[in-house]
């Protein structure tokens, strides 16, 4: 597209499976017309002969098909896309409503509830924001976030009306450019989750103890089903279309929140800028996690070895092709396993520091994954990496030396959370994201409002 | 269940309109054929490959192989490279730029 905008005629070399989802991007950006040569089946596993033999017979003929023929009018756009979003646009039962957005791909497999006006009007009266607001734009639909759409999808999650300043702060965080919304349509499999702080927590009894990732509880399983729907509907994310994790991850998006009163440092929050009496969400994402590991003992010693230990196994080669920020380990520890490591004089920063510092691996074993992973004529290694800056110059060492993986501090993320009788840790993992914390911003009457509810 | 629902669209707006693509070339014979790589796919194997057909099937082409463009072997900041590809592909004199994998 960028050879398009100065003049030049481009052809995009696609495997087939992409196709769809390159036509779907390129149409969401104003190229419905892009050329694209579609590739046959996978080319990662061919043998040089067979690519050329596959480029000779088929590829190439669509190559010089792309660049010499064709009508350059802007095609049809990808279809969907609402010009008024108060539009009725189904009408029918409870079935035949849940049968025609299934049909359309608007729902994640499960039973919706009907968004009727009215109960996205009643979702609007817990926020101070006029409907058509742009929330912001998402990736990969190219399509407009409002307090409206939000609602409709909160509607159909299951929301209570209440949760709405969560969404909208929700939906900030990952409107932000920063955050990489569309890396999630990686084949590598990438699940947003968001943690909440701040007295919100306890006021939409949100979970933050034992099973706080599972099903379970109304506010975290409905707003993570609504920014799951958001993200679908809006964002544009349909697996096998645009959303290509190979296996997927199950269920919507985690929502979870932090122990606050169990912790014995300051809150998330608290770090990046904001009072301990302000409300936030940070959006972040997935794409690997560790087991949900115990470690021992009233001093730090051994909780600090069983981290090292399992960060280094939640390695995978390709946080070496992402420079930071874009790439992250999220850290979430119980709060006895807290407890003993702050006890020892440890705080969130000097913890991290001692996470980077002593997680290391050998290069030889990096370079022995980065061989099994991707067939290139310059192999990928630690040195290739660090020749394309995404990883620091002095990490290219010898065979035998062990280097950190992990940058900075600043790339781990760290929560206090989980059964507060229990000595666990868990670890994710992502490529492409930068977490953000956006402040939930309330009503003027909420806490009388919240009150009312509970009469 | 009887009850009748009035529903809306879980959908936005779309922004930006749709554009024309820039107009073919009628063929490939003494034109500049740029290579634009993401760093993965068996780009490195495929380009070089499509070089020597497409030399087989026109006369002077000229070929500007992706390790002399920007690439976006580093995946995350596409945007903030496009603004350095568009001026390389000008001043490099591109006719037409074949762009992949996308796999």
């Amino acid at each position: 597209m960028s050879a398009e905008e100065v003049g030049v005629p481009g052809v995009a070399v696609v495997v087939s499976m992409f196709e769809q989802l390159y036509r779907y991007v390129a149409s969401s950006y104003g190229r419905a017309a892009a050329k694209i040569a579609v590739w046959p089946d996978t080319i990662d596993n061919l043998s040089k002969a067979m690519i050329k033999e596959t480029a000779k017979k088929i590829v190439l003929d669509r190559i010089i098909e792309g660049l010499t023929k064709g009508d350059p009018v802007g095609g049809p756009g990808v279809e969907g896309n609402v010009q008024d979003e108060k539009e009725i646009v189904c009408t029918g039962t409870f079935e035949q409503t849940n049968d025609t957005f299934y049909d359309k791909g608007w729902t994640d497999g499960l039973p919706i509830v009907p968004p009727t006006k009215e109960a996205v009007e009643e979702m609007l009266t817990w926020i101070n924001l006029p409907p058509n607001e742009e929330i912001g734009i998402l990736p990969v639909a190219n399509q407009r976030a409002t307090p409206w759409n939000i609602a409709v999808n909160a509607v159909m999650a299951g929301c209570r009306p209440e949760y709405m300043p969560v969404l909208i702060a929700a939906v900030q965080a990952i409107a932000e450019p920063t955050y990489q919304l569309k890396g999630m349509g990686t084949t590598g499999s990438a699940k947003p989750f968001f943690v909440i702080n701040g007295p919100i927590i306890k006021q939409l009894d949100l979970n933050y103890g034992t099973g706080l990732i599972a099903p379970g509880r109304k506010s975290n399983s409905t707003i993570g089903r609504a920014l799951h729907l958001i993200i679908r509907n809006i964002g544009g994310f349909k697996e096998g279309i645009t959303w290509m994790g190979t296996f997927g991850w199950p269920g919507n998006c985690f929502v979870m929140a932090e122990d606050e009163d169990a912790s014995p440092w300051n809150p998330y929050h608290v770090d990046r800028g904001f009072s301990r009496g302000t409300s936030t969400v940070t959006a972040s994402m997935m794409m690997g996690a560790s087991n949900q590991f115990m470690t021992a003992g009233e001093t730090s010693q051994l909780h600090l070895e069983g981290i090292i230990h399992f960060m280094k196994r939640i390695f995978y080669n390709s946080h070496f092709w992402f420079s930071p920020p874009s790439k992250r380990m999220t850290l979430f520890i119980t709060p006895p396993n807290a407890a003993a490591i702050a006890k020892d004089g440890y705080s969130k920063e000097s913890l991290k520091e001692y996470i980077i510092k002593n997680t290391k691996l050998p290069i030889a074993e990096i370079n022995k994954e980065f061989n099994f992973t991707m067939k290139q004529v310059e192999p990928w290694t630690v040195h290739y990496w660090a020749g394309k800056g995404s990883i620091p110059k002095e990490w290219d060492q010898g065979p035998d030396d062990e280097i950190p993986i992990i940058e900075g501090t600043d790339l781990i993320d760290l929560f206090v959370c989980g059964s507060r009788g229990r000595n666990r840790n868990l670890i994710f993992r992502t490529c492409y994201c930068e977490s953000a914390t956006k402040e939930i911003k309330l009503p003027g009457n909420w806490e009388q409002r919240l009150a009312n509810l509970h009469k | 269940m009887n009850t009748v629902y009035h529903v809306l669209s879980p959908l936005g707006e779309r922004v930006g309109e749709q554009e024309s693509i820039v107009c073919r070339i009628p063929d490939l014979s003494g034109k500049t054929v740029c290579e634009v790589w993401n760093g993965g796919f068996r780009g490195d194997v495929l380009f070089p490959v499509l070089r020597e057909l497409i030399q087989e099937r026109y006369s002077n082409v000229k070929f500007v192989p992706y390790n002399e463009l920007p690439n976006f072997v580093v995946w995350e900041n596409i945007e903030g490279k496009c603004g350095s590809l568009k001026e390389a592909i000008i001043r490099r004199g591109c006719d037409v730029v074949i762009a992949g994998v996308g796999g």
